[in-house]
């Protein structure tokens, strides 16, 4: 029997962009030991930083199912050639080779250890922030966006209980002047660490709650005095025309603006942050 | 005085996680039992975070107060513009945790 799982036309990233990928996560959690096709014969465009969802549902799928996955390389023409340059399809074939970067919008896939803070910076201050993409950025723009990564980082080191790695890809949008980059982790997720902290007082049981109390600047981490990190990125975003969405459990939080939250249905392990970033 | 090189004790120019804060909370109060002052340098560091600056100078600060400033000081926290803010942010959640700033009021917006 042929296991295939078809995308869409477009994947972007936001809460329909989401449930697709969760869809494709939920399709192959219950196979073991089988081929699965992805299929983008009918996929015209996926923001590139989408990778590192993809990047990490197939690393636990493949460690926790034995799944392997066949990608066509017809498919990845056109538009879709970004998935070689940012090298997921090589970690897909397990080519071993690197990302093959030729164009200005391109950042690469990559896994750290958790804890690995000088690979994760090295990755922020020479494949992000010293991207020719980004060259006209101010230096204090830079150091702020670097900042955010690293407090983001921080909070996964912190909470996310788990030995997996974490993820990470962006992508340019050179025309828009923006900048989208997304860290995936394995762990538990928001709500496990919020709701065992506040089961004797606010009772915190639904994710979106969850991710509101911790955006707030609340933290579970007594010896953390308040987990200011995550409301600073919020005010930044407010401040400069930022974006902030925080996929964790079965909600999909975001900020663009205003804070909307979607339900998510079959949702993945762990939580997934993009933050959207413009700059003049 | 002991001088404790924070880059040097964590073993890295990133003090980006907040185990890091704590190791430096670690040496710092090792140090004061022993009758020592103790000046924490920055000038290796090349990036912080608030949860750094938070597990040490906050923790710091919660043990030992106003004292705190006695006990300990700091160099080189001037190479970075924000360090010194996330520094004294650090001691001012302890102090009064419940303080609204400018960002909760902005936020607190958005939840209305």
């Amino acid at each position: 029997m042929a296991y295939i799982f078809k995308f869409p036309a477009e994947v972007r990233t936001n809460a329909q962009g989401n449930q697709v990928l969760a869809n494709f996560h939920h399709y192959c959690i219950s196979l073991s030991d089988v081929w699965v096709t992805i299929d983008w014969s009918g996929l015209n465009y996926m923001d590139a930083n989408l990778s590192a969802v993809l990047l990490a549902m197939t690393y636990r799928l493949k460690k926790e199912r034995g799944l392997k996955f066949f990608l066509n390389a017809q498919d990845l023409k056109g538009p879709l050639s970004i998935f070689w340059r940012n090298g997921l399809a090589h970690y897909i074939y397990n080519t071993n080779k690197k990302p093959d970067d030729e164009r200005d919008s391109t950042i690469p896939i990559k896994a750290f250890k958790i804890a690995d803070v000088d690979k994760f910076a090295e990755f922020i201050e020479r494949d992000l922030l010293k991207h020719r993409g980004l060259d006209n950025v101010k230096f204090t723009d830079k150091e702020k966006v670097k900042g955010s990564y690293f407090e983001i980082f921080n909070n996964i080191e912190i909470h996310a209980k788990t030995q997996a790695p974490l993820f990470a890809c962006g992508q340019l949008f050179p025309k828009q002047n923006q900048v989208i980059f997304t860290l995936v982790d394995l762990g538990v997720g928001f709500l496990h660490n919020v709701k065992a902290f506040t089961a004797e007082t606010e009772k915190i049981v639904k994710a979106e709650d969850a991710i509101n109390w911790a955006i707030k600047g609340n933290s579970t981490k007594e010896e953390a005095s308040g987990g200011t990190g995550l409301k600073k990125i919020l005010f930044y975003c407010m401040k400069n025309n930022g974006k902030f969405h925080i996929v964790s459990d079965d909600c999909y939080w975001q900020f663009d603006g205003a804070i909307n939250h979607t339900r998510i249905n079959n949702p993945f392990v762990g939580a997934t942050i993009h933050l959207i970033f413009s700059y003049n | 005085m002991t001088t404790v090189n924070i880059a040097h004790l964590i073993g890295t120019s990133n003090a980006i996680i907040q185990k890091f804060g704590l190791q430096v909370l670690d040496k710092a109060n090792s140090l004061i039992e022993r009758g020592e002052n103790v000046e924490l340098y920055f000038g290796d560091l090349s990036n912080t975070t608030t949860g750094f600056f938070h597990a040490s100078i906050g923790n710091l600060y919660r043990a030992y107060g106003d004292q705190f400033f006695n006990l300990v000081t700091v160099s080189g926290i001037d190479k970075k513009e924000d360090w010194t803010e996330k520094y004294e942010e650090a001691i001012n959640l302890v102090k009064n945790p419940k303080k609204a700033n400018e960002i909760d009021f902005a936020i607190s917006k958005l939840f209305e």
